[in-house]
């Protein structure tokens, strides 16, 4: 196997035996491996982890006594919510993403006799996982946004909900975004953990190259390293340039 | 769910004490460790030298930008190989446990270094005056009057870095290590290999973890609350 051939298919994964595809799920999804995995598995856990993140942070939210889920003294009563919501995310941050991996591939069976193919137990715990995360940072988005404005807005006649989605999101969505960026780099080296359930992406391919080619792990492994590296590094750049424009504009105001 | 014979039988519990005495273990080492690294190259990121403070941003760099487990897989099976072609000879045995104390101490050590360089930019530049006007050497200002004030102001941040550190020791599980230097995953994986049964460890190591992290973060948001207090006395 040449070098170039090694890093083709640390790029792109071996491909699936026909007899492990399940016809009744993407197929496209459960042929990738590799590096695209890894990224497509990130994209995926902010297309479902994000919605949970903006509902966890909004149960919780409940600074200035302005909660915007339930009323006080009824069945959705704005506290107890908080608290429920507080408890699912402080648990699930208090698990390592190891063993937060492994109970979604041993659990489901185990207890409901679901069985899933292996790429929707990595997309779901990898949206849970960063929902969780997420929630953090838009929660404190959110409290970061100035109450002036928001007054302003009420006065203006707009309703709860049009101040949270026209003026409070954008305006926290902007300052939110370096830490959001820095919470995908985080996601996409966390998905190697992967490995060990012998989901196809980056560091499994290198395990998988390595059984025809023992000779070469030290080296397949440098360059699995190397290419995670490129891509956290372009990504840890991109934040910095993001954080240091946005000061800029806060200064100039 | 059976609890009474997958975690509380006889060889199995014991196990899992063992893994969650070496859990904490990993914790400590990693965290005297990298919190001494992370001084280090914090120090140098604040050197007038440009040579160290280059080497400090590209350590940080480096480290802060690799995931754990494949630096830590590189480190147990790509060190060795090189070893082996280096010198003729295997790496000695009993390796395995210092290097993932190494490799999550590099890890980590990167991330603290960041956090403490910003913490002492935190601190109002007058301090290093006044330190300086007192006839203090620079180097003396940095540890004695600048650090301890930059450590109350980056407290939250670290403590949450060290716990993060402290679930990473899960990791281990992935790598070749002998049997008495397994964390509390790694054993529970051990009762999965003996008994099939993964469900019932796999929950016990959980809940270890759990209790440690959700501890430990209780006592760091005490700690910081108290030195946020004292941070704000001095201003």
């Amino acid at each position: 196997m040449s070098f170039m051939e090694m890093l083709h298919t640390l790029l792109w994964g071996y491909p699936l035996p026909s007899e492990m595809v399940d016809p009744r799920y993407p197929l496209f999804l459960q042929q990738l491996g590799g590096l695209w995995l890894a990224l497509t598995i990130t994209g995926f856990s902010f297309l479902f982890g994000g919605p949970l993140a903006l509902v966890l942070a909004l149960c919780r939210y409940d600074r200035h006594g302005a909660s915007l889920v339930g009323q006080p003294g009824t069945k959705l009563d704005r506290r107890a919510i908080s608290f429920l919501a507080t408890a699912v995310v402080e648990g699930f941050q208090s698990i390592p993403i190891m063993i937060l991996v492994l109970m979604a591939f041993y659990l489901p069976f185990r207890l409901l006799g679901l069985r899933l193919p292996a790429i929707v137990m990595a997309v779901a715990v990898f949206s849970i996982y960063n929902g969780v995360y997420l929630s953090g940072i838009i929660r404190l988005g959110l409290s970061a946004v100035e109450t002036g404005w928001l007054d302003a807005a009420r006065t203006l006649g707009l309703s709860t909900w049009q101040v949270l989605w026209r003026i409070r999101l954008p305006i926290a969505m902007r300052a939110m975004l370096p830490a959001v960026l820095g919470q995908a780099i985080t996601v996409f080296k966390d998905t190697s953990v992967l490995a060990v359930v012998a989901v196809g992406e980056l560091t499994y391919t290198a395990r998988q190259v390595q059984v025809s080619q023992p000779a070469n792990y030290g080296l397949l492994l440098l360059l699995v390293l190397l290419i995670y590296w490129s891509v956290a590094a372009a990504g840890s750049v991109l934040v910095s340039r993001l954080d240091a424009a946005w000061r800029k504009r806060l200064a100039g105001q | 769910m059976d609890f009474r014979h997958y975690v509380f039988a006889d060889p199995y519990f014991g196990w899992l004490l063992r893994g969650v005495a070496v859990t904490l273990l990993i914790a400590v080492l990693t965290t005297a460790a990298s919190l001494l690294l992370g001084f280090m190259v914090a120090s140098r990121r604040l050197s007038r030298q440009p040579f160290w403070r280059t080497a400090g941003v590209v350590y940080v760099a480096v480290f802060r930008n690799l995931p754990p487990l494949p630096l830590l897989l590189f480190l147990l099976f790509g060190l060795p190989q090189a070893f082996r072609a280096a010198t003729g000879m295997p790496l000695p045995a009993g390796a395995e446990f210092p290097l993932l104390i190494a490799g999550l101490s590099l890890n980590t050590s990167a991330y603290l270094a960041e956090t403490i360089r910003s913490g002492v930019r935190a601190v109002p530049t007058e301090q290093w005056d006044a330190g300086r006007v007192l006839g203090l050497r620079p180097r003396t200002v940095l540890l004695c009057v600048i650090y301890p004030q930059a450590l109350r102001i980056a407290l939250p941040a670290l403590g949450t870095r060290l716990i993060h550190n402290m679930k990473n020791s899960s990791l281990a599980l992935a790598l070749p290590l002998p049997v008495g230097c397994m964390e509390v995953v790694g054993q529970a994986g051990r009762i999965a290999g003996q008994t099939f049964a993964w469900t019932e460890p796999l929950l016990f190591a959980a809940a270890v973890y759990m209790t440690l992290a959700l501890s430990l973060g209780f006592v760091v948001s005490r700690l910081s609350r108290g030195a946020q207090r004292r941070v704000e006395v001095l201003r």
